[in-house]
């Protein structure tokens, strides 16, 4: 369970504070594949960063009795003169995974060959990616965060991403936000909107998918 | 009734060293990660960071023991003096400047959930006093090799905890940086230029007990200049300066590391919104 208390979320900006969540009180129910929907800018990305934890709202608050990963294939946090073994095994570490288990499955999945102990700044962003998407399914969570990229790299690798994924879905659910209403529609049973600072759920992602399919055919209004 | 509340006693107890845990974890990964960041990729980088202080170190002490042929003003040794000085400012310094970094430096790290600003504050301030405790236990060990008994402390405990007190005030100091800086773009430059009178008037080149009255007033105000104090009389076997207050050392470290860690509380909401 992933519990809403009264979370308010906005931000700065030229025109004014813009809200991404007005006081939402919500219970995400993490035995389901939730998919979440929004324009551009609604602040999807904000409330990934919000249910992860690494931002806080500004009222209220989020909690959660799962763990949850870092957004899928989140390559960020490696350092350019780290190798990619050594970067996998820091993330091992932190989040208190067995290093050594971790880093081979890193390794044959990734598939980098040599590469994988030279320094990460000399990869192609190609591999970059791959040794994050490699890293993110090596490390298992109640919740995986999805950003929109569900697998990364040539058709090989994207397959491989998808089968490891499969398997995780298991044991796991997913939290993924797209603009792609199709891969919503395969991966996930409930979903929410979300629109103007409301995060609104919905039981079935099919309903969830028309709502959202409404709020982009409204006609723009200028106030 | 009684039994669940001590069932509930007991699960704080266990959360409570959960969260420990995690915290240990994260600073250890981190440590073993801001050393190899610090330190670049190669061996020689490791050698290069523990040689570049000492070198720092030995120039300045050469320069004002032998060119300039200054006497020192306690014990017998110019270079002796001048390395307490400058080994206690630095300590100092670095902890402050490098953990001034931790936030601003690290945005991208931070993005991992169990990585909290504190860890990265902590464990660089580990890093960092590490590095220059070792390269001061070499250069003291140099002298003494090099025939300066005056180099072995007399008094141990009084000099650990003068380092410990120095450490902590770096720290402290390092802590309220790091949040001015997510703040303040342009922070470390402003920081280094405020500081750098720190260098010139903290004791390091000569006695407290040197300054007249009313100067001599204004400049113990200044912790670090206690530290130094404290340092050399953990060092010299007579050496008892009369302006030394350690509660006052004690104190301002104290507050220093409480006022970081109250203004983390209160920006932390603010602190890892992306810019």
């Amino acid at each position: 369970m992933i519990v809403f208390e009264n979370v308010h979320k906005s931000y700065p900006t030229r025109l004014g504070r813009k809200v991404v969540l007005d006081s939402v009180n919500l219970v995400l129910d993490t035995t389901k594949n939730i998919g979440i929907l929004g324009l551009n800018g609604a602040g999807k990305s904000t409330l990934l960063r919000l249910i992860s934890g690494t931002e806080f709202p500004e009222r209220g608050r989020i909690r959660r009795g799962v763990s949850i990963s870092f957004p899928l294939g989140y390559s960020g946090c490696f350092a350019g003169n780290m190798t990619g073994r050594e970067n996998a095994a820091f993330l091992a570490r932190v989040y208190g995974f067995d290093v050594a288990q971790v880093v081979d499955f890193v390794e044959s999945f990734a598939d980098l060959g040599e590469y994988f102990d030279e320094p990460f700044k000399t990869y192609s962003s190609g591999m970059g990616s791959r040794l994050a998407f490699g890293a993110s399914i090596a490390l298992e969570f109640d919740v995986y965060l999805i950003d929109e990229a569900l697998s990364a790299g040539d058709a090989r690798f994207a397959a491989r991403c998808q089968a490891a994924f499969q398997q995780r879905l298991v044991n796991s659910r997913v939290i993924m936000v797209s603009h792609q209403t199709e891969t919503l529609l395969t991966y996930c049973d409930v979903g929410a909107t979300l629109h103007k600072g409301k995060l609104t759920y919905y039981d079935d992602i099919k309903q969830a998918v028309a709502c959202y399919n409404d709020i982009v055919n409204e006609p723009m209004l200028t106030n | 009734m009684n039994s669940s509340r001590t069932t509930m006693h007991s699960q704080t107890r266990k959360a409570w060293a959960d969260a420990i845990r995690l915290q240990f974890r994260v600073i250890a990964a981190l440590v073993r990660r801001e050393t190899r960041a610090h330190f670049g990729e190669s061996r020689l980088g490791y050698l290069w960071a523990i040689i570049e202080p000492m070198l720092h170190l030995i120039v300045l002490g050469l320069l004002f023991s032998y060119v300039l042929k200054r006497h020192s003003p306690l014990g017998g040794s110019m270079i002796m003096f001048m390395l307490t000085g400058l080994m206690t400012y630095f300590l100092f310094y670095k902890l402050a400047a490098y953990v001034a970094g931790a936030v601003a430096g690290n945005r991208s790290l931070l993005n991992l959930p169990p990585i909290k600003p504190l860890d990265v504050m902590i464990s660089r301030a580990i890093l960092e006093a590490a590095t220059y405790l070792f390269v001061g236990f070499l250069m003291f060990l140099g002298l003494v090799l090099a025939g300066h008994g005056e180099a072995i402390p007399r008094h141990p405990l009084s000099l650990a905890a003068a380092i410990a007190v120095t450490i902590a005030f770096g720290f402290g100091v390092g802590t309220i940086n790091a949040i001015i800086q997510v703040f303040v773009t342009n922070w470390s430059t402003i920081f280094g230029f405020l500081l750098s009178p720190l260098f010139l008037l903290s004791g390091l080149w000569f006695l407290p007990e040197s300054v007249p009255p009313p100067f001599r007033g204004y400049l113990l105000y200044n912790p670090l200049m206690h530290c130094i104090m404290w340092v050399r009389s953990g060092y010299y076997r007579n050496y008892d300066p009369p302006d030394l207050d350690r509660g006052y050392a004690v104190l301002s470290s104290a507050l220093t590391v409480a006022i970081g860690l109250m203004l983390l509380r209160a920006t932390r909401r603010k602190l890892l919104e992306p810019t």
